[in-house]
């Protein structure tokens, strides 16, 4: 991304694979090309552009990322102990890009490996200061560890995201009340739809915010039971149907706006669409 | 034949897995001071461990991932976090149970005191965990646990009226002297002791750490249909001995060496030295089992590296949660807490826990988005449903039962 | 969590542990129930006890499997028996009390001398020991028979 240049707001929504936010790609197990485990999708990076549209731009994990979506004291707990112990003066969460991505199903799969996505500084930790000094730690014919991003190359890269401005991250925008055309709350934004866009970032196409999905209860996880129609078993079925009773979908073009500072979503109309619209 | 042995060989490790102390213990004392009466929550403990078993193997083998994996993934990171907490209370209370259970039969080999294997016993499962391979670990705990087939046999030397003890068993009846409160207790504890939480972990981590496939869902099916109720007879068997010899002279089971002592009345020493081979066997072995779920738990939740089938160093903080509870499980055992006690505790609390493990898993094998076209037929919808009930009851009748019969006195 | 349901938690909690905690109100029928459990616990270590003794005389248990065994019933009995004697009995039941602590000292010898003769390999010593043992045994269940 050149400097200066916000390049983001320019790509049209295309036709393609969607995602929700919360349901696909939140805590998500993130898995590198030899099937190693890297970390879950804690937290997501958007950025909202001069069109007002709200493009994804990473994928943030650890106690950084994590403790603002535990929404309360656990959280700052968990936040405060992951500042004290990181190396770095203004720690920031792990950070992959989503160019680094190259495919979402049961997993997220990152086309780059573990050791050079320098987000794994807590096992490099344990691993030399614990495990490593118990005997028999490694075989004799280990290969030699991938070097991680030098402290020098992760702060460019750092530098370089800089450049985008109005970072901010998912758990600001979910759980948000949403106010319709006359004040009247309508809900709570419990998940956010993604489209592919015309631009392409890296393997996958870059993704922006095309619709919201908007819930009266402020807490509970649909469990997916609210995107598929006929999704067993029936009794869990009717159950989590009935308490997310009011829950709807509305299109990017009935927002007005996302007032972040206030924090509220403010749409042009009351009346929500059914949610039972597959993903794909 | 190379396919036939393989089957073979998980069903009997199936089989000399499934008893731990929980098993062990409850059983015996059930038996002992219920006779046959409560066989029956055995069966239905069995049949529900196996349609959840065979949901989380399947769920391990079509989309690569483990169950606790998706804990957080479908219910959200502060439910999930809830749910972590609770379940790993609940199997680092198993494996206490378990490290105090293999201190106990040692103490029984060699009269050597219990709390003096604590802390090697709990380093032995900690070297285990660190360095063997898990297909070892699972194959020479689970043929080893088949020593307990012992119990069988001492059954059939015994000698007893079968037809009698067949009624007993399918006519359920709260014997005289117990009030229904303890019987409905014993119930709850039988339940919890048979469909243990930490298992479903176990099993589906263990899926991923083979490498399951799905042409690997047959011969999982094998091991969980076959050698699951077979593992269950075993139970039953335990329970049958007791009734047979300590319940007549009124002997209620609060020692490890009074689970034994039907085996040396039937068989003698040579019995009894099988019967301890196979309480040592099936306590190590749940050691493992319960010491690893732990860490899979853990880091599924948060998205660590884990598992046997890397290198060590590659998953160290997976390594370093199962170092630290192999401390804390022998610093909690060396405050001379009875691990019997342990044990019953624990299978009382494993029922607490048992809808926040069973749930989630009955969510995510109905998601095509994992499962693809393999998602729950309605067979496994029934019976999960209608057990996801059965579950809810005993997880919610558990403690007011707990505190009414003060711990079933 | 919020308010209102840290406080219902809150509330569960006390009301659980409170509940645990709280002794049986005493009187003479919580008193018989008492014994009548001190008495069961007794006979479950003393026909352990013989059973073990059994199994020794006919060769049928390991020598360090006994030992265990009845030295775990010896510690057992000896606490059930303290326990009993510490609690206080109501106006009208201390002939019940001598009567049941006298019981459960004697299991308490039976017991140890199970445990001694045992350990010494000592088949005289055990014979005593288990006909000691039938006794009690039988004091036992004449004494549960008649709280019951």
């Amino acid at each position: 991304m050149a400097a200066g240049k916000d390049p983001i707001a320019a790509s049209p929504v295309v036709a393609g694979r969607r995602y929700d936010a919360a349901l696909h790609l939140l805590d998500r197990q993130l898995v590198d090309p030899d099937g190693r485990l890297v970390a879950k999708v804690d937290d997501l990076e958007v950025v909202e552009g001069a069109d007002r549209r709200i493009t994804l731009t990473a994928v943030l994990t650890g106690p950084g990322a994590l403790g603002p979506r535990m929404h309360g004291r656990l959280g700052e707990w968990m936040v405060a102990v992951w500042s004290r112990l990181h190396p770095a003066e203004q720690p920031r969460p792990g950070r992959i890009p989503m160019g680094d991505l190259v495919r979402v199903d049961s997993a997220v799969h990152v086309g780059r490996r573990t050791a050079g996505l320098g987000v794994d500084g807590s096992e490099r930790w344990v691993r030399e200061h614990v495990v490593g000094r118990l005997p028999l730690a490694s075989d004799e014919d280990e290969p030699s560890e991938q070097h991680p991003p030098t402290m020098e190359a992760r702060q460019a890269r750092e530098r370089a995201d800089d450049d985008v401005a109005g970072r901010r991250r998912m758990v600001h925008l979910l759980g948000l009340p949403v106010l319709g055309p006359d004040g009247v709350r309508l809900g709570f934004l419990a998940d956010v739809r993604l489209a592919p866009t015309s631009g392409v970032e890296g393997v996958l196409p870059r993704l922006v915010v095309d619709g919201l999905v908007v819930d009266g209860r402020h807490v509970g996880s649909m469990l997916g039971y609210d995107r598929r129609a006929r999704q067993g078993p029936w009794l869990l079925r009717r159950i989590v149907r009935r308490i997310h009773r009011n829950a709807g979908y509305l299109p990017w073009d009935a927002v007005e706006t996302v007032d972040w500072d206030a924090g509220v979503v403010r749409v042009l109309r009351s009346d929500l669409d059914p949610l039972d619209v597959a993903t794909r | 034949m190379k396919k036939y042995f393989a089957v073979a060989l998980g069903v009997l490790t199936a089989i000399g897995g499934f008893v731990d102390i929980g098993d062990l213990v409850t059983n015996a004392l059930v038996g002992a001071r219920f006779g046959l009466s409560l066989v029956w929550v055995v069966a239905v403990g069995v049949v529900g461990i196996c349609v959840f078993a065979e949901m989380s193997g399947r769920v391990a083998a079509v989309s690569g991932r483990a169950t606790f994996d998706l804990v957080r993934e479908r219910l959200g990171p502060r439910v999930g976090l809830a749910n972590l907490l609770a379940s790993m209370a609940v199997t680092l209370l198993t494996f206490v149970a378990e490290i105090g259970g293999v201190a106990l039969a040692l103490e029984l080999a060699s009269s050597v005191n219990e709390l003096l294997w604590v802390p090697l016993v709990a380093a032995a499962v900690w070297v285990v965990l660190w360095r063997a391979r898990f297909s070892l670990i699972e194959n020479v705990f689970g043929l080893m646990g088949l020593a307990l087939v012992v119990f069988a046999v001492a059954v059939w030397r015994l000698g007893p009226d079968y037809a009698a003890l067949w009624h007993e068993a399918t006519h359920p009846t709260k014997p005289a002297g117990e009030g229904l409160p303890t019987y409905a207790y014993y119930a709850v504890a039988l339940f919890g002791a048979a469909m243990t939480p930490y298992e479903v972990f176990f099993f589906s981590s263990g899926g991923v750490e083979e490498h399951w496939g799905t042409r690997d869902l047959a011969t999982m099916r094998a091991n969980v249909f076959v050698g699951f109720p077979l593992g269950g007879l075993l139970s039953v068997a335990i329970a049958a001995s007791t009734a047979l010899v300590l319940q007549p002279a009124g002997i209620e089971v609060d020692t490890l060496a009074q689970v034994g002592l039907p085996v040396a009345v039937a068989l003698g020493k040579l019995g009894l030295a099988v019967a301890l081979l196979g309480f040592f066997a099936a306590t190590y072995g749940a050691a493992c089992e319960t010491g690893l779920s732990v860490g899979y738990s853990i880091s599924q939740y948060f998205g660590w590296q884990w598992g046997k089938y890397v290198r060590p160093a590659q998953a160290s903080r997976f390594h370093a949660t199962l170092l630290l509870c192999s401390i804390v499980a022998a610093a909690l055992l060396l405050t001379t807490v009875d691990p019997i006690k342990v044990t019953e505790y624990s299978v009382v609390f494993s029922a607490v826990a048992l809808p926040l493990t069973y749930f989630p898993i009955l969510v995510v094998a109905n998601d095509p988005d994992y499962m693809g076209d393999r998602v729950n037929g309605r067979l496994a919808n029934g019976l999960g449903s209608l057990y996801l009930v059965i579950i809810l009851v005993a997880a919610v009748s558990a403690l007011p039962l707990m505190l009414v019969t003060k711990a079933g006195m | 969590m919020t308010g209102p349901g840290r406080r219902v938690a809150g509330l569960s909690v006390t009301a659980l542990l409170l509940a645990s905690c709280v002794t049986p109100a005493t009187g003479h029928d919580s008193y018989s129930d008492k014994a009548v459990t001190s008495v069961r616990a007794a006979t479950s270590e003393v026909q352990t006890a013989r059973l073990v003794l059994q199994l020794l005389s006919r060769h049928r248990i390991f020598t360090p499997y006994a030992d265990e065994t009845l030295t775990a019933n010896e510690e057992a009995v000896g606490s059930i028996a303290t326990t009993f004697r510490s609690v206080q009995p109501p106006r009208g039941d201390d002939e019940l009390r001598d009567a049941i602590a006298g019981l459960l000292s004697d299991a308490e010898d039976a017991v140890g001398h199970a445990r001694i003769a045992a350990r010494r390999s000592d088949p005289v010593g055990t014979g005593d020991a288990a006909e000691e043992l039938r006794g009690v045994a039988g004091d036992l269940a004449r004494a549960e028979e008649r709280l019951s």
